[in-house]
């Protein structure tokens, strides 16, 4: 099983690509998505745009008889989708809700029942507190993929994100294996991700060129993959997708 | 809400399961809490804690370290204590306010392993979910996972494992009376002097031909060691019968087949009513014992009991485990269930005193006190009494009948 973390600034993507890199992969493999955000709309576009119940929901709801049938939905390709879910805004708390949603899981024997050959955490902004660092502990994820554009602000997350992982160095967790530059157009954008990538020994998976098919495929609750497979977004994604796993398998750039 | 107590104590949690099994192997404990808890878990949970000098340390988490999750100040602190301490291994082990603000256990262990060459487990209990036997059990199994050596490499003849006992349910005059038989009889018990274990039954645990298990925690590692190191169990303990108890382990050794020790073959249930209506007596107009507690304890009184001419139900309060529905009836997993039991027509209650209370006053029953540390702690500890033996049994019946 290779189990894949995304990371990345609020709002810079995430969630797109990992959904792309969802239905790309499901092609090849069986795939389960694991959204760790409050928001839960992490697998939106696998889902035809539906929100689905989230694991901390359906806690609430069921207390102890909540059962995996509740907490997984099958998206787009067979995607195998699940939202940890989380508090009200305002209230309560999001680390220890993604926490909780993470024990239920393996308390149900999620991996085992499903036994999916590609799980991705797309994660909720920078690692603001333990909850946020959960999906990279020893025992989830093994390999962290950080989403970037060139802007300031993004690329200063990716530095808070890579600093995090390497505070835990000695704790077993998950290694940053590179980054994926997913674009918005600013000046000098390539140079700036790049410097970045050399001054982290990190190198840059792949760039996802920015596109309205983006737009058009939220809109209709789809991924571009499923939506527009012809594009050559969709490729991107794809290759993407290609490259990530091979690094995973342990080829490709290793930082 | 079911999960209140009103009346009962709250039962010992994983934490103190995990103290208790490593409390006499030689490793330094880091609770991590703030300092006052700690007193609460080395004095009420675990009997043989307070006054000894075992290495119990609390590691003094206090509020800012949690906001800020300050874990190199912890792992300073531990690193230290165990420079003065040279332990064999160190456990951290949890409570409620690290697992909320998601302290990493086994992250924090390897950094410490990493840095001090000294084999370190992380332990994330927090006396939620489960009970003491959950934390024993956990406590065995990654401590053996991650030390046991390989000096032989198939089993020593006459050697046997008793796993997972403690006294949190297992008084030391039913252990030392146990071991004591397995002595007389030439078997060689992996045990320290005054202890309920060693770290020679988790470094070498291949060596054992068998393993023993006298509640349930040992029940369920038994099962896993079995799984792991092909050795076969007996579960269970004698009341009286102790030579035919010592057959079956000698059976169990040249079978190869584990099994759960009873006298009578399978007890008859008082449950086992023919058309699974009210329980006014059993079908055979035999007496009818509910016995609550610890499962495979429980089941050693059914089968003394049995003998006496009862038919017995025996339920487990500390949890399930995997395979005990060969010796236990069920799991009443709240104090509604344990009141509404004990409001059930039984001629005769077995269980902590602190249960036994609870019984409607001028109910028609009998009684026998059988003192759980995990349930009442110090409260009751000085009331145990020799569970293994016949006698004591006889004379509580006779003097139960007296007081009925």
């Amino acid at each position: 099983m290779i189990r894949i973390a995304i990371y990345g600034k609020g709002g810079i993507g995430k969630s797109t690509t990992t959904s792309n890199l969802a239905a790309a992969l499901a092609t090849r493999f069986r795939v389960m998505q694991i959204g760790c955000d409050p928001k839960a709309d992490s697998t939106r576009d696998l889902m035809g745009g539906k929100r689905t119940t989230t694991v901390l929901g359906a806690i609430r709801e069921k207390g102890d008889d909540v059962c995996l049938e509740d907490l997984v939905s099958v998206g787009e390709n067979g995607v195998l989708c699940v939202e940890s879910g989380g508090p009200t805004p305002g209230i309560g708390c999001a680390g220890l809700g993604i926490i909780s949603a993470f024990q239920k899981l393996e308390e149900l024997g999620a991996f085992d029942v499903y036994r999916p050959d590609v799980v991705l955490y797309d994660v909720l902004g920078d690692v603001v507190c333990g909850g946020f660092a959960m999906p990279i502990r020893d025992g989830y994820a093994e390999h962290i993929f950080i989403v970037t554009s060139g802007e300031m602000m993004s690329l200063f997350a990716a530095d808070n994100i890579c600093r995090a992982v390497e505070n835990f160095a000695d704790r077993g967790y998950a290694r940053v294996r590179g980054l994926i530059l997913n674009a918005r157009n600013v000046d000098n954008e390539r140079e700036l991700t790049e410097r970045f990538a050399r001054e982290h020994n990190l190198p840059i998976i792949h760039m996802i060129p920015r596109s309205e098919l983006v737009q058009e495929a939220e809109d209709a609750g789809r991924t571009v993959v499923g939506m527009f497979p012809d594009s050559s977004l969709a490729a991107a994604y794809r290759d993407l997708a290609d490259q990530m796993i091979q690094i995973a398998q342990g080829g490709g750039d290793q930082p | 809400m079911k999960r209140v107590c009103l009346y009962l104590p709250p039962f010992s949690g994983d934490y103190s399961g995990v103290c208790s099994a490593l409390f006499d192997l030689g490793g330094m404990i880091c609770i991590h809490d703030a300092a006052g808890c700690t007193g609460n878990y080395t004095h009420f949970d675990e009997p043989r804690w307070y006054g000894s000098d075992s290495r119990v340390f609390c590691t003094g988490l206090r509020k800012l370290d949690a906001v800020l999750g300050d874990d190199e100040h912890i792992i300073r602190r531990i690193i230290s204590a165990a420079g003065q301490t040279n332990p064999r291994f160190i456990a951290i082990v949890g409570s409620p306010v690290p697992n909320v603000i998601g302290f990493d256990f086994k992250g924090v262990a390897r950094a410490i392993t990493k840095r001090t060459g000294i084999p370190c487990f992380g332990f994330a209990t927090a006396g939620i979910r489960g009970s003491y036997k959950d934390g024993i059990v956990m406590a065995v199994r990654d401590v053996t996972e991650g030390l046991a050596g390989t000096r032989a490499t198939s089993s020593v003849p006459g050697v046997v494992n008793i796993l997972g006992a403690s006294p949190l349910d297992t008084a030391p005059e039913i252990f030392d009376a146990l071991v004591g038989a397995l002595r007389a009889d030439g078997f060689d018990v992996r045990r320290k002097t005054n202890s309920y274990g060693s770290l020679d039954q988790i470094l070498y645990p291949q060596e054992a031909e068998i393993s023993l298990a006298f509640n349930q925690a040992g029940f369920e590692l038994a099962r896993l060691f079995e799984a792991r190191y092909g050795t076969p169990y007996l579960a269970g303990f004698p009341v009286g019968a102790t030579e035919a108890w010592l057959s079956s382990i000698r059976e169990v050794i040249r079978s190869g087949k584990s099994r759960v020790f009873r006298t009578r073959g399978a007890a008859k249930g008082a449950r086992d009513q023919p058309d699974g209506g009210e329980k006014t007596g059993s079908p055979d107009g035999m007496p009818r014992a509910c016995i609550i507690g610890d499962g495979l304890a429980g089941s050693a009184f059914a089968d003394f009991l049995s003998r006496r001419g009862y038919a017995c139900d025996v339920y487990t309060i500390f949890g399930t485990s995997a395979g005990m529905q060969e010796f236990c009836d069920g799991y009443l997993h709240h104090e509604d269930a344990i009141l509404e039991k004990i409001s059930e027509p039984y001629d005769l209650f077995v269980a902590d005193p602190l249960i036994l209370e609870r019984i409607r006053a001028g109910r028609a029953c009998r009684k026998i006190s059988a003192p759980v540390h995990a349930v009442s702690s110090r409260a009751h500890m000085h009331e145990s009494w020799q569970m293994t033996s016949e006698a004591e049994w006889d004379r509580r019946l006779n003097t139960a009948a007296a007081d009925k």
